[in-house]
């Protein structure tokens, strides 16, 4: 079997990482790549990072994009670890700028609900694998222009025609849960779990290590979570020792344990070095660096 | 260290492949031309894509000979997911097509290979057991996690070609070997140190 997923995310707007509640406040929490670089020395099972600024005007739109594509293009050097990136999308060119600025898979979300012909064009061209189909909903009910526009549509219709069309994997997000640590959505995402067979990455709500087991355990292929790895050293390890106890799959972190050195260099005012260091001292070439 | 030449056909994500080596420590030349291609001791075929398409565009490319010229001076050659696929005879993924032929079989479903209720894509890390007779067996790779991401597996005719199968489920093929022909189906740049291990024991071939 393969193991289950724990996935830390990312959530960039107008060039700061943020935290959200409800889709709504936004905190800045940081210059994007440093945060990055200390989740790329830990041995992450895959990195979510999207773009959340409001691009719904034409106005400005490219340029929100460009800088979006430099960002993914910074933060996937010296990534080994799978890099999934979203938000913004609007056509296949775009999917394919993101895929060769490094990200391993794309997200989409209001893009695939205006015109879901784009879910099938993209996995033809990039493979079923690479295409992630995020759906945010609050009482069952998708939202598009994140989480600001209602559909009229169920979160389980949508998520089936989104696995027809050609969707590899569902992001499912509650938006009701979002930033509030209140534990996940059992109702939205059990019915999304049953009304598709791709796999499910669950988000929204995840307030302590113990909150991610659950969707796991309703069979869930990965839980997603921002805040809960945010802040707190050592959350991520934590996060995966909570969730093997309860004999779910998941795969032991390699060398996580030893970040303190990055986090020593990283105190020094060495980005690089703080990203390399456990990596190179692992593959015990500890000295290529001096 | 060894000299690593990567293949730039459009289809693969280059960038990752390349940073992996260099962060390894070994020198990399992008080849997005067969026509003047330079020399190099070891040639990897990157992949993230369909199957036709990928090999459509290295036909015409002239990329299948460049390979060719490679694997008959016996100098390594490693191909990666859809890189490792489109070295079979030919491929199911949206009808039949054929492949470059430099391994033999076929490439297929997973669901024709994996235990029935295998979720498919199969995204995400997966162990792997090497066989004795790889050439990786003592590169302390066997048993470790790899990051997996696709659809479609290959199906080498000779059993001995396959030299690493998943831990768990039934046995498809993760590494074919045959001679100086290598391909895995996981993406080793992008499985962290396990990942880099098997990469850094490609170059040192």
């Amino acid at each position: 079997m393969r193991a289950r997923r724990i996935i830390p995310v990312l959530l960039h707007k107008n060039d700061h990482l943020v935290l959200s509640r409800r889709f709504s406040l936004h905190q800045a929490i940081g210059n994007p790549f440093a945060i990055a670089d200390r989740y790329k020395a830990w041995d992450l099972d895959e990195l979510i990072y999207l773009d959340i600024t409001p691009h719904w005007s034409d106005e400005g739109r490219d340029a929100i994009f460009n800088r979006y594509v430099e960002t993914i293009r910074r933060v996937s050097r010296n990534c080994f670890i799978p890099l999934t990136a979203g938000g913004g999308i609007r056509a296949v060119e775009d999917i394919n700028r993101l895929i060769h600025a490094g990200a391993d898979r794309i997200v989409l979300n209001s893009a695939a609900l205006a015109n879901p012909d784009l879910i099938t064009h993209a996995a033809y061209l990039f493979g079923a694998q690479a295409v992630i189909v995020g759906i945010d909903a609050k009482n069952g009910e998708v939202f598009g222009h994140g989480g600001k526009k209602p559909t009229g549509r169920t979160a389980s219709e949508w998520a089936t025609e989104a696995e027809r069309r050609g969707a590899g994997e569902i992001f499912i997000q509650s938006i009701e849960r979002d930033g509030t640590a209140t534990g996940f959505d059992e109702a939205l995402i059990t019915t999304v779990l049953k009304a598709v067979k791709v796999p499910v990455i669950a988000c929204g709500g995840a307030g302590n290590a113990k909150d991610l087991k659950r969707p796991l355990m309703w069979g869930a292929q990965a839980v997603a979570a921002a805040n809960l790895f945010a802040f707190t050293e050592l959350s991520y390890l934590q996060a995966k020792d909570a969730v093997s106890k309860d004999s779910i799959a998941i795969r032991p972190p390699a060398i996580g344990m030893d970040y303190v050195a990055a986090r020593k260099q990283r105190e020094a005012g060495s980005r690089l070095k703080a990203e390399q260091m456990p990596l190179l001292q692992a593959l015990g070439r500890g000295g290529l660096m001096e | 260290m060894a000299d690593i030449g990567i293949i730039d056909y459009g289809y693969g994500n280059i960038r990752s492949v390349a940073e992996a080596f260099e962060f390894l420590g070994h020198d990399t030349r992008i080849i997005e031309t067969a026509q003047n291609a330079p020399e190099t001791g070891h040639l990897v075929l990157p992949g993230v894509g369909a199957f036709a398409q990928a090999a459509e565009t290295l036909k015409t490319r002239g990329f299948d000979d460049l390979i060719e010229r490679h694997i008959a001076q016996d100098k390594p050659f490693l191909g990666i997911c859809v890189g490792m696929q489109v070295l079979m005879e030919e491929g199911d993924e949206f009808g039949v097509h054929p492949g470059l032929g430099l391994v033999k079989g076929r490439t297929v479903h997973l669901l024709g290979k994996a235990a029935p209720d295998f979720q498919c894509p199969h995204i995400g890390w997966s162990r792997v057991t090497l066989k004795p007779h790889s050439v990786f067996a003592n590169s302390g790779l066997d048993g470790e996690y790899f990051y997996f991401n696709h659809s479609y597996i290959c199906d080498p005719a000779d059993e001995k070609t396959i030299t690493a199968v998943p831990a768990e489920n039934r046995p498809w093929t993760v590494i074919v070997e045959s001679g100086p022909v290598i391909g895995i189906q996981c993406h080793p740049e992008k499985s962290h140190l396990a990942g880099l291990k098997f990469l850094d024991a490609f170059a040192g071939l």
